[in-house]
């Protein structure tokens, strides 16, 4: 699918709103493909894992808060299993970041277990505990992560020493501090200092006292600390001796935790890879939910939709208090052409089947009620106006341009064409566009194509819809909203045509938009006229 | 106005190095001896091993036993064994992802910030679920948002000898700071409604004629469309979704109408000098809130940086003087029973 093609689908924002929860499965999403023939096999259990997770959702809504919650709480310990198997060792934050991940991969693990047993999973629940203990030497399991004692008696050992020293240092200083105030009317503040009045009679001799030493001096006060008597000093070398030894004995126990920790670094890669498998599909079913998403099934010959409805489009029309006629349509190898009057959303089901068929390429379940479908190599949509200014293209020339690209590919694929040849001069347009429908029809191309041209239904071997029409047609000056008018007597459905004749209604719609009577009826002279002279024009309007 | 306990608390200094974290640190400490298990956060610009104004160093925090902290995952690895790591936030300060940690023992830390208010919120709210039963919040000097009550329940506001050259100079802009932070919540219910519809609209609304109407503007910074708008019609009542500035007084008062009743979202939008809002008063004007800040304590510094000091007693009492019945208290000087008597009073509500 190109650009144009995604654009006209409104495939960006389809995209946009497929949002994975964790960071590898936003990763893999960058990566994700469609299916392609010959994986049909693979594609329809994809699609059959995605209703089993619908259906569990919907059995078991109490679990679903906590299943993404986890699936919101993963980490990415990508970066770290990189560093692991390069031989590094791993910081504190960085061994917390892996935990974090396998806290809540096991809980996650054990949801999916519950809801969805049928998922395949590669790591069983006891699988991703058993890693987890690992970072977990206590026998409670906690999500947290920190360098316990457990990991190894010497952490405990030092840390008591520290601790030890800690005290010490401090008895040592308050001996020393006591010794002070039982001198002196003294009494430290928070940190631990004298703030002493530069009015205080014993100033002078604090002053001169070697227990104390001075911190700063203010026009209002000097402030002392006790000086570090030669106890002080002995207790804060053991203090910095402790530390130091603690510091080497948690750096050893990191790299002990490294080197042990490092064969399961293939458990984590494919534990990260198989969360962001979970992952997508359950954002993929999280989307087919919206539009309450039906499984395409395989399909060799033709796109067959029943109640097809683009999402967007719905909306769009729900938001202005108008509702969507669902498509039905069977799409064959071959031309499908669908005629009918301006306004009666021909391109809205041409982008309908465009959109299903994109969805179910790429996996997902599709909005429509029954839908089956084959696998194709291509799906490109010649829809719009395609004007490429910058290669000096008309809208013809970009059109003309893309179809004779399309043209070229040897594998086939969904081809989706907008009035081929309404661009450029009407003879010359009707010509083009019925001899590349003759030309498509002999493809094995699947051609969806809108058109006006009644040359194009003149070529054998397509099948043709047409959209039902206007019914109990308005007078052409009636005011009002024109688009409630439009819609309340439009009929959008797709009936198969067998060569009937069609009403023509152009220039109705042009009178309920506002166009003049006058002009109107000088247009319906000019058709009658031209009608008598020549055995060409359209039909549908 | 939150009246009940305090669960979060602002700590935000009124200059840069009034000694902001010697006061957090402070009250750190007397919370945790009286055993209350504490959170801490940053908010602001901070990350940096330099203070981006002063280049001066920045102050670590000491952190005793069992406090829990939100900061940057690689400033916790500086003493990775000092810690034990319970929770990633999806949020990033400049120096990496902001990571939850408890200390298990006495430690230091360096607080890197949390740049969003709505995050400031959701990491408030996160310190609280994992046994903070208080967060104090540093507030960086450029970001008056941490004493928001949208955010914080309370704030302790920091004044120091470093905010001007004399000790007249600091309690002049102290009592600023203060008439500022502490005018009152907006009583008329129509009021009220207009600044609760600003705040949720984003859009200025007044009140004409005992109605609230929806003005075209975000704020006041259109003057021309303010004016053409402002002499049109009498307006009563003035709500603004944003900062109210001395220039957008000067807008309100310079009609030939008298002046409204204007009403900001709180207090840490209003960005006017006490001259200009005495001005505005005098025409007619007030200024209220839909939420004040309930300022739980004034902490004063002596000591400036620079070099020179002020006489703490005389400080101290002038600033109570001023901030009265809020207490005023010197973390440095006060004995550990003042501080606990805030802290008590956090508490009790």
């Amino acid at each position: 699918m190109d650009e144009e093609t995604r654009r006209a689908l409104r495939w960006e924002e389809i995209w946009s709103q497929f949002s994975p929860r964790t960071p590898m499965g936003r990763r893999k999403k960058r990566s994700f493909i469609p299916f392609m023939p010959g994986e049909e096999a693979q594609w329809q259990a994809h699609l059959a894992t995605q209703e089993q997770l619908l259906k569990a959702k919907q059995t078991l809504p109490e679990a679903v808060p906590h299943l993404e919650h986890h699936l919101s709480r993963l980490s990415d310990p990508t970066d770290a299993i990189g560093r692991l198997q390069q031989g590094a060792t791993l910081t504190v934050s960085d061994w917390f970041q892996v935990k974090t991940f396998l806290w809540h991969g096991w809980k996650l693990c054990s949801l999916i277990v519950e809801i969805a047993p049928r998922f395949p999973l590669s790591y069983g629940v006891k699988a991703w505990e058993s890693v987890l203990r690992r970072l977990n030497p206590d026998p409670v399991l906690t999500p947290s992560f920190s360098l316990a004692a457990s990991f190894d008696s010497r952490l405990q050992k030092w840390q008591q020493i520290l601790e030890e020293a800690e005290h010490q240092v401090r008895e040592k200083k308050e001996q020393a501090a006591g010794d002070v105030e039982q001198v002196f009317p003294l009494q430290r503040n928070r940190e631990g200092e004298w703030v002493v009045d530069r009015q205080a009679p014993h100033l002078a001799a604090l002053l001169a006292d070697p227990r104390l030493e001075t911190v700063r001096k203010t026009p209002f006060e000097v402030v002392f600390r006790p000086a570090p008597t030669p106890e002080v000093k002995e207790a804060c070398r053991r203090r910095s001796e402790a530390a130091d030894r603690l510091e080497a004995v948690e750096e050893e126990v990191l790299r002990h935790l490294a080197d042990r920790f490092r064969p399961q670094t293939r458990f984590l890669s494919g534990a990260v890879e198989e969360v962001a498998r979970f992952d997508l599909y359950w954002a993929q079913m999280r989307m087919a939910e919206r539009w309450n998403g039906t499984r395409p099934g395989p399909d060799r010959r033709a796109f067959r939709i029943r109640g097809g409805v683009h999402p967007f489009t719905a909306r769009s029309l729900e938001e202005k208090g108008r509702s969507f006629t669902a498509v039905d349509i069977e799409v064959r190898q071959g031309v499908t052409g669908i005629i009918g009057p301006n306004m009666g959303g021909k391109t809205v089901a041409l982008t309908t089947v465009g959109l299903i068929a994109s969805l179910g390429q790429y996996g997902f379940l599709v909005p429509a009620r029954t839908c089956s479908m084959p696998l194709v190599n291509w799906i490109t949509g010649v829809i719009g106006d395609g004007q490429d200014v910058q290669a000096g293209l008309s809208t013809f020339g970009a059109e003309v341009k893309r179809i004779a690209e399309v043209l070229q590919r040897p594998s086939a694929g969904l081809l989706l064409i907008d009035e081929p040849g309404r661009g450029t001069h009407p003879l010359e347009g009707a010509a083009l566009s019925a001899s590349l429908t003759s030309y498509l029809a002999e493809r094995r191309n699947w051609s969806l194509q809108v058109t006006h041209f009644s040359e194009v239904l003149e070529v054998s071997g397509i099948q043709v819809y047409r959209v039902a029409g206007l019914s109990d047609l308005p007078a052409e000056t009636a005011e009002g909203d024109w688009e409630r008018m439009l819609e309340e007597r439009m009929d959008y459905r797709l009936l198969p045509w067998s060569g009937e004749s069609i009403p023509r209604d152009a220039l109705s719609i042009a009178g309920m938009l506002g166009i003049p009577p006058a002009i109107l009826k000088e247009a319906r002279n000019r058709l009658s006229r031209s009608a008598e002279k020549t055995e060409h024009k359209g039909v549908g309007g | 106005m939150n009246k009940g306990p305090v669960r979060s608390l602002a700590v935000i200094g009124l200059a840069k190095n009034v000694g902001k974290t010697t006061v957090l640190c402070g009250l750190a400490e007397r919370e945790a001896a009286v055993g209350r298990s504490l959170g801490i956060l940053s908010i602001g610009v901070d990350g940096e091993e330099w203070d981006v104004w002063s280049l001066k160093p920045k102050p670590v925090v000491m952190i005793p036993p069992g406090c829990l902290v939100a900061t940057a995952a690689s400033l916790l690895d500086e003493r990775g064994g000092d810690w034990e790591l319970v929770e990633s936030t999806p949020f990033y300060s400049p120096l990496g992802r902001v990571t939850l940690a408890r200390a298990r023992r006495r430690t230091r830390i360096k607080l890197a910030g949390v740049t969003r208010t709505e995050e400031v919120r959701e990491v408030i709210a996160r310190l609280l679920a994992q046994g903070a039963e208080r967060v104090l919040v540093d507030g960086a000097y450029d970001r008056r948002a941490a004493a928001s009550p949208w955010v914080t329940d309370a704030a302790v506001c920091v004044a120091g000898a470093v905010m001007a050259h004399s000790l007249d100079g600091v309690m002049e802009k102290m009592e600023e700071a203060i008439r500022l932070i502490t005018l009152p919540e907006a009583k008329d219910p129509l009021l009220r409604s207009a600044a609760e519809a600003a705040r949720v609209g984003g859009r200025v609304v007044g009140i004409r004629k005992g109605r609230l109407e929806t003005l075209p503007f975000t704020s006041l910074l259109l003057a021309d469309r303010v004016r053409s708008m402002w002499t049109a019609g009498e307006w009563e009542g003035l709500a603004l979704p944003g900062s109210l500035t001395d220039r957008g007084l000067e807008l309100l008062a310079s009609a030939a109408n008298r002046p409204p009743a204007v009403v900001l979202t709180d207090p840490t939008r209003s960005f006017v000098s006490l001259t200009a809002l005495r001005r505005f008063y005098r025409k007619g004007g007030t200024l209220s809130y839909l939420k004040g800040v309930r300022l739980a304590a004034v902490a004063v510094n002596p000591v400036s940086p620079d070099g020179y000091a002020f006489d703490p007693e005389e400080m101290k009492e002038r600033a109570a003087r001023i901030c009265a019945p809020v207490p005023v208290f010197d973390a440095i000087r006060d004995q550990a029973e003042v501080l606990d008597g805030i802290n008590q009073c956090l508490s009790g509500g």
